[in-house]
């Protein structure tokens, strides 16, 4: 190992003059390539944080029609309970109803809310919290199927869970999934190209080199690894490069975020590259620097350089 | 050591190169390969080092077929043989010193002796003085003995050397055959490729002639 470093350190610093403006744009262009990989991906990570949060305070709410006894009530909530995935039942009477509306909208004068009570606009109702996650396809459709049956039950008179936005944010999320997986895809099929170009640009100038090496007995595997090394490492410093830059965008976001009045509950939402995420980046930066390299420098390094220009 | 058994080499377009080659050189001998220019001594030398397979034929030297050889053994098998190329082929990146010090860098050597070795070799071959210097400061002569010091530093068991004075006056031709000398008097094979009938006659050693392709004659010392 300390041999093949060596070697590489040795040739890098041979090579660095007569390749740098060469190198240089490689990096810059696979810095740019990893940072946008970087932030769509941590951009699909937070909206799916979103999600969970708004997934979290999933409740099915069920109102019952007017003039309901206690023993129909006591029915459905029995029903409620024996469903699968409940995670417990509330029962809000009117009064109660009233009391979280006037709470939550203190602009309304106390006139308007005595005549809401007259008038009976707050049914009873029963509120479902259960557990899981909305942004699951899934679970999603079995909200929609349980919510039917409720809705069929004898003095329900409504089900609500927010149908409208949940359903749209959930198809939103999954478009917006796909759309990042196939440019993450595109990005990381550009990296390959790009750290592949630079390796065949890098063995086709130290050709004279390399034959000189074959003919005195180097190994093949010795020719290619400084190619290798230098591809892993163009790719990790891109990607560390990369990282940190999206870290210091996400760190300015939320801060954005605490300070703005409307936003400021989406602050610690907004999250930086967590230790999977960059250890997973670290892990695909380098898979992605090692086969570009390998397969191109296998390709161009045979062992016989001086019998292939021989035999042209 | 060296046996050339029946050997052919075409290139592509039915170019035949070599045709029906054989001849056997033992252990410690001195020899000369010569021919015109497109006599094949180029392709038979590739053959020699390893740096080309043969069409056809067995090609034994150092105790390795070469036509059975594995590609991943290759390396191995150039490392036996100590290869001094007409145009040098030295490495202008790198000093004198690293030049001659590559194959023992390659073999994996410690710093200590590559140091040491190379040392030694540039003392002998009175370039001792130019160690730090790169190929391109260097006369012709100067770039002849590097190329022979690199081939010599790991003391293979073959050394063959393309038209190793075609570069040199007179005087330095003689010096360059002085060090092919020495080393063939500790026991090392020397197979020299040359168009050079006086040197030829001058050093009084076998010789195999090649013409068109095919061997022409021998001629033992």
């Amino acid at each position: 190992m300390k041999q093949v470093l060596k070697r590489y350190i040795d040739f890098s610093l041979r090579s660095w003059g007569s390749e740098m403006t060469l190198r240089l744009s490689t990096v810059i262009i696979l810095i740019f390539t990893f940072s946008v990989t970087i932030f769509l991906a941590q951009s699909a990570f937070n909206f799916k944080r979103v999600m969970n949060r708004w997934g979290d305070n999933t409740k099915i709410t069920v109102y019952l029609a007017e003039g309901q006894n206690e023993d129909t009530r006591q029915k459905i909530e029995n029903y409620l309970k024996r469903i699968q995935d409940v995670e417990s039942i509330k029962f809000i009477s009117q009064d109660e109803a009233i009391a979280q509306f006037s709470k939550s909208n203190s602009l309304f004068t106390n006139d308007f809310i005595d005549d809401l009570k007259e008038q009976e606009v707050f049914p009873e109702s029963f509120e479902v919290t259960l557990n899981g996650s909305i942004q699951d396809t899934v679970y999603l459709n079995r909200i929609k199927q349980v919510s039917d049956k409720i809705n069929d039950q004898i003095g329900v008179e409504e089900v609500s869970y927010g149908q409208g936005w949940i359903e749209k944010y959930s198809a939103f999320l999954r478009l917006m999934n796909s759309l990042v997986a196939i440019i993450v895809t595109l990005f990381i099929a550009a990296s390959l190209l790009i750290i592949s170009n630079l390796i065949r640009v890098m063995v086709h100038n130290q050709r004279d080199e390399i034959e000189i090496l074959e003919l005195i007995g180097e190994t093949k595997s010795n020719i290619r690894m400084p190619f290798i090394i230098e591809g892993v490492v163009f790719s990790v410093i891109a990607y560390t490069i990369g990282l940190l830059m999206n870290m210091v965008l996400f760190n300015w976001i939320a801060n954005e975020f605490a300070q703005s009045t409307i936003l400021s509950h989406l602050a610690g939402i907004v999250a930086h590259p967590e230790l999977g995420f960059i250890s997973t980046g670290l892990f695909l930066s380098i898979t992605v620097g090692l086969l570009s390299s390998y397969f191109t420098a296998r390709s161009v390094n045979t062992g016989w350089a001086l019998a292939t220009r021989s035999n042209k | 050591m060296i046996s050339f058994s029946h050997v052919y080499k075409t290139f592509r377009g039915e170019v035949h190169a070599l045709r029906d080659v054989s001849f056997t050189i033992p252990k410690g001998d001195f020899v000369f390969l010569t021919g015109h220019s497109g006599a094949g001594k180029t392709t038979l030398f590739n053959l020699l080092a390893g740096f080309d397979r043969a069409t056809s034929g067995h090609v034994m030297v150092a105790n390795y077929n070469l036509a059975d050889l594995r590609d991943d053994m290759v390396p191995y098998f150039r490392r036996k043989v100590g290869v001094v190329f007409q145009d040098f082929k030295l490495l202008n990146n790198r000093t004198v010193q690293e030049n001659i010090a590559l194959p023992l860098e390659i073999a994996g050597a410690s710093s200590i002796m590559i140091h040491e070795k190379s040392n030694q070799m540039l003392s002998s071959l009175g370039i001792a003085d130019k160690a730090n210097n790169y190929p391109d400061e260097l006369s012709g002569g100067e770039k002849q003995r590097v190329a022979i010091g690199r081939a010599l530093i790991a003391q293979p068991d073959v050394i063959i050397a393309d038209e190793p004075t075609g570069n040199l006056d007179p005087h330095l031709s003689r010096e360059v055959m002085n060090v092919f000398l020495k080393f063939n008097a500790l026991g090392t094979t020397v197979f020299i490729a040359t168009h050079d009938q006086n040197l030829v006659k001058d050093m009084q050693k076998r010789v195999v002639r090649l013409s068109k392709g095919e061997l022409a004659d021998e001629a033992s010392a």
